[in-house]
């Protein structure tokens, strides 16, 4: 039998938590997995970034952020056994060269955005 | 998977460590024993793993509102649950638990078995997920493009 373990984006992950389509195929895959899904730190970097920006826009008050944070945080733990998702850590270097891209990538949106306005 | 949680018993008691981590297994938790504060410590400070700890409240070496303040401290992320004797404690007491977010306190003497293992397993669990997907449905669907 193939041993192997499934990875879950940001996508993926919040729709276990989320109530939507593909909700329950998610969940039933976390549920039968034999192994914990492995999930990066940049991932719940960027789950919690749509919760913090709910939290800035007033729609989630301070003890929602608390619930959705303590539940993530009791599913997911580094070099787990027993919990559904497994966080792979993430090196400076790589944190740094996915910031990188980031900006990289907005400003060259930026770039496009004022030319594309230029030419009007 | 399925979801096992993981429970650590602090108590100089060894017939209440023995006694306790045999109904835990059975409750189908993965336990592991601590002799007092210090060693509870250590356990939970070398293993993320722990979803819960049942601390006594009064051991040699520190009481159990001391330990867990220490465990605040460095970032354990573990509930906790204090058990003591009724004697043994002051409302100043509880009410530092309370402050330090102590999830619950038993009376060791007055046990109601049934009740008792029902609380740890909903501590350990905490917030269904059900909740949790409650909250996150307040989130407008614009915000959800990734």
């Amino acid at each position: 039998m193939v041993n192997f373990q499934y990875y879950f984006d940001a996508n993926a992950l919040f729709k276990y938590y989320h109530d939507e389509k593909g909700d329950l195929k998610i969940r039933r895959l976390v549920a039968n997995a034999k192994k914990p899904v492995l999930v990066s730190s940049l991932t719940l970097l960027e789950y919690f970034n749509v919760v913090m920006r709910q939290r800035r826009k007033n729609i989630f008050k301070n003890k929602h952020v608390n619930t959705v944070f303590n539940h993530l945080i009791k599913d997911a733990r580094l070099n787990t056994l027993n919990h559904p998702f497994q966080i792979i850590p993430v090196s400076d270097e790589v944190f740094s060269v996915a910031q990188n891209i980031l900006f990289h990538y907005a400003l060259s949106n930026w770039l496009i955005r004022c030319v594309a306005f230029s030419n009007f | 998977m399925e979801r096992k949680y993981k429970l650590l018993i602090v108590d100089d008691d060894k017939d209440i460590l023995t006694e306790y981590e045999n109904h835990l297994v059975k409750q189908g938790f993965i336990v592991e024993v601590a002799h007092d504060g210090t060693e509870g410590l250590e356990k939970l400070r070398r293993d993320s793993e722990f979803d819960i700890a049942l601390v006594d409240f009064k051991m040699p070496d520190m009481n159990g509102v001391d330990m867990i303040r220490q465990a605040c401290k460095v970032g354990i992320a573990a509930d906790m649950i204090i058990w003591s004797e009724p004697e043994e404690y002051s409302k100043y007491d509880a009410v530092a638990a309370m402050k330090l977010g102590v999830n619950d306190w038993f009376e060791k003497s007055r046990l109601d078995m049934p009740k008792f293992f029902q609380r740890i397993k909903e501590v350990a669990e905490g917030v269904s997920l059900h909740e949790v997907s409650r909250i996150l449905s307040l989130i407008p669907k614009e915000e959800l493009r990734w």
